[in-house]
Formats: structure tokens, sequence, C-alpha cells
């Protein structure tokens, strides 16, 4: 007995018995505390397959860059053509350089700029107008009726000539074709030799999650989440059951 | 809701408040501390070498756009090229993995104990890595032989790392063990400098100790290395996924 005294009191020099040999059912509740945060962890893994797991079918996806920023559109649009036969909606602004072909149906009130070196004043018909008038320079006219008849002789702007626009800010037309590839998207050149960039086989993540009518990437995580529950279920019930027979 | 990166950084900062406090009880308050500094230097020196030999990185959120959606490249606090939650995440999962393991193999030895602590730790990241990779909060680069988009030494070096972690902090802050085979080299240097005592282990004060279990998590980096390189040089050569560059 003494000697264990002597034990202990050397052993309490170098630590703190209570902090740090804490009794029986200090450790079973911190170990309590650890498990449910453990599983509470494991059923937030469980929430986050059910998230992920459509992105988790597109087999690029894991080697998906992240998007490319966005460019502002005036600088996307500039200078582009329209393909032949587009309708333009009402409203519609055209940007600089945009180039309308024949066969463009122009509806009113689309204001239709000049050409950046001719001054960039909008087009639009004047309503007050008693003739269409276009004009491809000038300041608008107001012209009131009977005045300038000759003018409504002219040919009005079917098939206009290829037409550059000033800037205008914004523009709605869907812009497909033409568009060019921001900098840093370019994909990179497949490898003559080697695997590849893809993984192939069975470590492709998609081919787990689209398997088992989809839901394969779930049902793998919630059986590996079962296993894990059952151990640390385990630990604790063996942790208990120590503490009870002793 | 997304699975996104601040998702799983918020609910890891969450819950691992919630597990210190656990753990500080059922360990005891230095040694959780001991297990929290020696868990979180370790993975730290792993994932670093890993990211600096382009074999993972944690970048994707601040590339291109993103970076103006989640600012600090989505990760809140770094610790040079590796994300705090990383590390923490590890802590976790190595201390419950401990805890159950001492509580399931109680009546066994050191090595029994620390494989299934590194069993138990390799089922929770067969869980955590795909998810991980599909939502980009770490991506694998190496050219090497993928299972479900991870490769395979990343499962491999979860058990190796979390083996010797395990081993390292039993034998140093539990059972103040001296291991025959290294006693002359700790004599030779953690002992003489900076702890300037040839006591034996059990015999060193609380903070010797932690120098002794800083060293030894050293010596086990060091073993990590030379055990994972012929594993990746193995896994090159039969790959079924070829090299992506850190940057793309």
């Amino acid at each position: 007995m003494a000697n264990k005294r002597i034990e202990l009191e050397q052993y309490k020099s170098y630590m703190d018995l209570i902090e740090e040999e804490p009794n029986r059912k200090t450790v079973r509740k911190g170990l309590t505390v650890v498990i449910v945060t453990a599983l509470l962890l494991v059923v937030f893994l469980f929430v986050m397959v059910v998230f992920s797991n459509n992105l988790a079918k597109n087999p690029r996806n894991v080697l998906e860059k992240p998007p490319a920023k966005t460019p502002s559109i005036p600088q996307q649009t500039g200078g582009q053509e329209l393909p032949a036969g587009t309708q333009l909606p009402q409203g519609t602004q055209l940007p600089e350089g945009t180039q309308l072909p024949a066969g463009t149906q122009i509806p009113g009130g689309t204001p239709i700029p000049s050409s950046p070196g001719q001054g960039g004043l909008p087009m639009a018909p004047d309503k007050d107008a008693g003739v269409g008038v276009w004009d491809s320079g000038g300041p608008p006219l107001a012209l009131k009726e009977g005045a300038l008849y000759a003018l409504q002789t002219q040919p009005v702007a079917q098939t206009p000539p290829p037409v550059t626009v000033p800037t205008l800010g914004q523009i709605t037309l869907p812009v497909q074709s033409g568009t060019e590839t921001p900098a840093g998207t370019q994909t990179e050149k497949p490898e003559t030799k080697g695997p590849g960039q893809e993984t192939k086989g069975a470590g492709n993540l998609s081919k787990l999650a689209t398997g088992a009518g989809g839901r394969g990437f779930i049902i793998y995580v919630f059986v590996l989440s079962i296993v894990l529950a059952v151990i640390i279920y385990m630990a604790l019930w063996r942790a208990r059951k120590e503490v009870i027979a002793r | 809701m997304k699975a996104n990166v601040i998702v799983f950084e918020a609910a890891v900062f969450i819950l691992f408040l919630a597990f210190y406090y656990g753990a500080r009880r059922t360990l005891g308050k230095r040694r959780n501390w001991m297990f929290l500094l020696g868990a979180t230097l370790f993975s730290l020196a792993i994932e670093t070498v890993a990211v600096l030999a382009g074999v993972m990185n944690f970048f994707w959120y601040a590339q291109n756009d993103y970076y103006t959606h989640y600012p600090l490249g989505g990760h809140i606090i770094w610790l040079g090229l590796v994300p705090l939650v990383s590390l923490l995440l590890w802590y976790m999962v190595t201390a419950t993995s401990y805890l159950a393991a001492n509580a399931l193999v109680k009546k066994r030895g050191v090595w029994v104990r620390s494989a299934v602590t590194a069993a138990i730790a390799l089922v929770f990241y067969l869980v955590i890595e795909p998810i991980a990779v599909t939502n980009h909060w770490w991506t694998w680069n190496l050219k090497s032989f993928y299972l479900i988009d991870v490769p395979l030494i990343a499962w491999l070096g979860t058990f190796i790392a979390v083996f010797l972690f395990s081993a390292a902090y039993r034998l140093t802050i539990v059972e103040k063990a001296d291991i025959k085979r290294f006693t002359a080299i700790e004599n030779n240097t953690v002992k003489r400098w900076p702890i300037k005592s040839k006591k034996l282990t059990k015999n060193l004060t609380w903070v010797q100790l932690e120098g002794v279990f800083l060293f030894r998590l050293s010596a086990c980096f060091v073993l990590f290395c030379a055990a994972m390189a012929p594993l990746i040089a193995f896994l090159w050569a039969i790959a079924n996924r070829g090299q992506i560059p850190p940057g793309w």
C-alpha cells in the first residue's frame, strides 16, 4: 500500500490524475458524446451523397474544371454575324459590329445604330413621320405628313447593306454560333499513350452512380454507413457493458 | 442546398467542437490535446507533401470564376497548402477509430489495436473520399490505379498513416513504452536535445513525453513515405487514369 502511494505520488508530479485519468463515469459519458458525434458525421455524409448523386452520374464531373469566368456580353458579341433568316424580337438592341444578313426581319422599335465610323445615332423609324424613313448617318428626321414625299420612293431597308452598329449595352439575342471560347477553357489534348485522363473501367465513379437504377452510389454509401454505425455502436455497447460488470 | 465546400466546412467545424468536448472527457485533457496536435501535424505533413508532389490538391474552388463566389479558395482557414478542415476531419476519424478499437479489442496488443483502428478509419474514408471527389472538396491528380475515381494509394495511405499514428500514440502517450530498436536513436537525438534526459520513457515528465511523441511521429512520417513510394511506383505502372496537372 505504501509502495502504491509512493508510486501515485510520483505519478502525480508528472500529470494531473483527475484530468488525465478521469473516472469511468466521465469516460463513458465522453465516449457517448464522441460516438454520437461520429454518427452525426456519418449521417451528414449520407445526406451529402443524396445531394451529390446527380453530380456523380456525370463521368466528366470529377475531372471537370470549375466554370470559367463569365465574360461580359458586349465583348463577347462584338463583330459577330447573325445567321441568315434570324428574326429579331421586339425591342432587340444590336451591339456594335453586328452584321445583318439578307432575310433578317427587323420589327418596329428595334434601334439599329449606324456603323462606328458614322456617328452612332439611333435609327428607329420616327412614328411621327408619315413615311418610312431610314437614315444611315444623319440626325433623325421628324417628317410631317406631306413633307419630302420623294423619300417614299426610295427602297426601305429590306436587304440593307451590312450594318455595323455601336455598342448599346444590353442585348437579348441568344448567341450560339460563333461565340468565342474564353481563354483557359481549351480542353487538354488527350494523351496518345497511356491511360488518358479519364478513369477507365471499374474505377469510374459514374458507373457506380448510374448502377442499380441510378442509386448505386447511394446504396454503396448507405451500406458502408450501416457498417460504421454498427461498429461504433458495438464499441459503445462494450464500454457500457464493462462499466456495468465492474 | 448543394454539397459544396462551404457546407462541408461548416458541418465539420460544428461537429469538431462537440467531438473535442467528448474526446477530452474520454482521453483526458492533455492526452486529447496531444492527440489533436499530433494528428493535425502528422496529416498536415502528409497532405502538404502530397500537394507539393502533385498527388492531390484543394484548389478547385479557388479557380476561375469560383474565386469570386468562394473567397479564400472555398476553404476558410488554410495551414499552408492544406485547409484546416481536412486535418480536423482526419483527427475526428482517427480518434473515433482509436476509441472504438480500444473498446472492441481491449485485451489485444498495440499492433492489433492499431490495425483495427486503421481498418475502421479506412471504412470512414471509403465513405468520405467518393463524396469529396464528387464535390471537389479535394482533387486527385496522380497517374495511378483508381477505384470509383479515388486512387488506391489514398486508401492504402489512410490505412498505413492511421496505423502508424495510432501505434505511436499508444506506445508513447498511453503505455509510455520504450521501443528497443529506436532506443539508441532516441538517446542520441531527441533525448540528448531538447529533452536532455536519458531516463526511460515512463520516467519522463509530461512535457518530455510530448517531445518524444512528436519525435516518434516524425519517424512515422519517414516510415510512411518509405512505404508509400514503392506503392505509388507500382500503381503508376498499372494506372487506369493518367496524370492531371494540378493547375489543369
